[in-house]
């Protein structure tokens, strides 16, 4: 049976598939680590589900309201673990296991493959539980190893990225009734009706914003997207980054002289 | 010696089974069937002794070989050939609704509508894929709506399993008024002279409250497992998905194509193949998409060459499977000999026993026409039951139990793998589910047909 799926799923997944141009991973890596949050806040609302309804100007406000939402929770947090002692030295990991240990979040590792056409890096489930997918972890590791990028992510630790990305949902659940990216609302119907909306997208804007500040990165988060996606299917890892690009405003066309390899 | 070919012929029908739950390649298994069918009774033909038996089959038995070759391995797939059409039309209407974005408009406006409320926009959503489905019919389509609607579903937290089982349902509760998919069903009740035995007035007559029914039950398995615990993931998607999500922006008048074919089929009886045709320049002209005669030729030979493509995967299998079915015609002597006295007669004890039996309609088992279904209902064909009440019957398991809920379905394939819901998760949620489906309208249908 799971032959007769995964012949048939190759079948109608190959007819969907977009030829993209392919892109050497060192540049692809530099462009990434090189863009602000705002600029891929621009493309993490592709995916938020009611982007259509805000203005240009309203989306960069949001950008900024979220990510500062992330940079906060996490000096709170920070401050709260080291009971106000400077902890800007103390390692990563160490931090997230205690607040993974505050929050009473169970965190699993699995090794099962999760790619596709949708690939999954982690994810929490409410209340307490977050999985780390090391199958795209492993993949990296070898990437980075393969490709020779060690000196762009020297002290990187890939899984607490993924950790504390997943702790801040953690961190949201907890304090869902006051922290910003849960009780900013946005109105849907129009009057006298009324359903207001969360917009799902400013979470993982902040997500990203308090990975970044818990795990002392020069870089954003989301540039992982492009990297973790490379390891299972790297035509769409190509096609990602070009559409992370032109989401910051900087599209991959002839005028930048940037010729794919 | 009836006895033991019809011994033969169940113990094939099992081997197929065994097959199609191995994960073997359906098309060639069929075709080897078709041959098994073929040979089998045709080797009875000449060997029966049995007087009575002779006399009461006397058509069937009288068969020549050469006869009998042309009827399964000629005229079955010419006689499909119609409906080989439809499905290309249908396919291309589907093309139309992506490339004009009207389906990618609708799934947006119900998304703002519902916003974050998980329960709220996934049944709108649910109902927005079944009224696509009435219409539109294909694997192409159905990936290409799926690769819209599921990412939106899980960035609103609602778990795969749940995710994916609730589309693929939608999918399969359009399906019940699909004018495509009764063509194909239409094929299993033709009179001597190849008229239609089974109109689609008849279709609709039931189908419309299947359809209902199926949605109401994928309403309630919203309502109550999204209540389990809510999932945020950090992942990544294709860039194709993105972009087909966003798509063209569609003017509100355009939003009501999807029903069109089937309304205009409905109310004023268009055929299928004209309302497909009116669909798809509704949506072209109200979307603005015709600019020139050179650039709308080029247009409508594109979405045609790729809703030929989309539906490119089932054309061999479409093709393949009426042998069987034919084949199954010649085998309905054997099967009533042996089976004859263990089938049930009576119309009300039918509609239990396929309603308790519904998952055999699953990995193209007994009670699927997509599948070893052929042959059952050559055989309850024998017993003289009438089309209005026999159609449904093997009509509703083979609706929901197979196009909606089964792993072997192609699309629910992608469907499992796109969400990486393992096959398990995905049965244990479906085979539920599509079984109270099946109970509920078998016995409606009793009710509605099979109590004159």
């Amino acid at each position: 049976m799971i032959k007769l799926r995964e012949t048939l799923a190759r079948r109608l997944n190959r007819t969907q598939e977009v030829r993209h141009k392919s892109w050497p991973v060192r540049e692809m890596v530099e462009q990434l680590t090189a863009l602000s949050d705002a600029q891929f806040g621009q493309y993490a609302f592709l995916h938020e589900p009611l982007e259509g309804k805000f203005s240009a100007a309203q989306k960069e406000q949001y950008i900024q309201a979220a990510n500062r939402c992330g940079q906060e929770t996490a000096a709170s947090w920070e401050a709260r673990l080291s009971g106000g002692a400077d902890c800007s030295e103390s390692q990563p990991s160490r931090l997230l296991t205690k607040l993974a240990g505050q929050l009473g979040v169970t965190v699993q590792d699995e090794t099962v493959p999760i790619g596709g056409g949708h690939v999954l890096f982690a994810q929490f489930v409410e209340p307490n539980r977050i999985t780390i997918f090391r199958d795209c972890l492993e993949r990296l590791d070898l990437l980075i190893r393969d490709e020779g990028l060690e000196d762009l992510f020297e002290g990187v630790d890939f899984r607490s990225v993924l950790l504390a990305h997943e702790l801040f949902h953690a961190v949201e659940f907890a304090q869902k009734d006051r922290i910003y990216t849960q009780t900013e609302k946005v109105e849907l119907w129009r009057k006298p009706f009324s359903n207001k909306s969360r917009i799902l997208v400013l979470s993982e804007i902040a997500a990203m914003a308090f990975a970044k500040a818990l795990c002392r990165l020069s870089f954003s988060p989301y540039a992982l997207d492009v990297l973790l996606m490379y390891s299972y299917h790297a035509d769409a890892a190509c096609a990602l980054y070009e559409e992370i690009m032109a989401a910051a405003g900087l599209p991959l066309t002839q005028e930048t002289g940037e010729e794919p390899c | 010696m009836e006895y033991v070919i019809g011994i033969l012929l169940l113990l094939s029908f099992f081997g197929l089974v065994y097959y199609a739950v191995r994960g073997g390649n359906l098309m060639m298994g069929i075709f080897v069937m078709a041959i098994i069918w073929t040979v089998l009774p045709m080797l009875g033909n000449m060997l029966v002794k049995n007087p009575e038996f002779i006399a009461a089959n006397a058509d069937t038995i009288g068969i020549s070989w050469k006869d009998a070759l042309t009827k399964v391995f000629q005229s079955g797939p010419e006689g499909w050939g119609s409906t080989l059409v439809n499905v290309i039309f249908g396919a291309w209407f589907g093309r139309v609704l992506m490339k004009t974005g009207i389906a990618s408009t609708l799934i947006r406006k119900v998304t703002e509508l519902g916003g974050d409320k998980p329960q709220i926009t996934c049944i709108l959503l649910c109902i927005v894929t079944t009224a696509c489905f009435s219409s539109v019919f294909g694997a192409g389509a159905v990936v290409a709506i799926g690769v819209i609607i599921l990412p939106i579903f899980l960035s609103l937290g609602i778990p795969k399993t749940l995710a994916t089982c609730a589309f693929m349902m939608s999918v399969g509760a359009g399906m019940f008024v699909n004018p495509v998919l009764y063509q194909q069903f239409s094929a299993f009740f033709l009179g001597e002279g190849g008229e239609r035995l089974y109109t689609y007035e008849m279709h609709t007559s039931w189908g419309i409250y299947a359809l209902l029914v199926q949605v109401a039950v994928v309403i309630v398995m919203v309502l109550l497992l999204s209540r389990k615990k809510k999932i945020h993931a950090w992942g990544a998607v294709t860039p194709a998905d993105i972009r087909a999500r966003r798509g063209e922006s569609a003017p509100g008048i355009a939003l009501i194509t999807p029903v069109l074919p089937v309304i205009l089929l409905i109310l004023f009886k268009v055929p299928i193949i004209l309302g497909f045709t009116i669909g798809s320049f509704y949506a072209y002209i109200t979307c603005r998409q015709i600019k020139g005669w050179a650039q709308m030729c080029r247009m409508i030979n594109k979405d045609f060459f790729d809703g030929v493509v989309d539906t490119a995967p089932l054309v061999g299998f479409l093709l393949i499977l009426p042998m069987f079915n034919k084949s199954s015609e010649l085998c309905v002597p054997y099967f009533n000999a042996l089976l004859g006295g263990v089938i049930p007669n009576n119309t009300l004890i039918l509609s239990i026993v396929f309603a308790v039996l519904a998952p055999l309609g699953m990995f193209r088992g007994p009670l699927t026409l997509f599948g070893c279904g052929a042959a059952t209902l050559g055989i309850l064909k024998g017993f003289g039951f009438a089309p209005a009440f026999l159609a449904p019957l093997i009509i509703i398991p083979s609706t929901v139990m197979n196009v909606s809920c089964c792993v072997t379905q192609s699309w629910i394939v992608w469907g499992v793998n796109y969400t990486k819901t393992t096959t398990k998760e995905f049965l244990k949620v479906s085979l539920v589910a599509g079984w109270i489906v099946c109970i509920i309208v078998q016995l409606m249908c009793w009710f509605m047909f099979g109590r004159a």
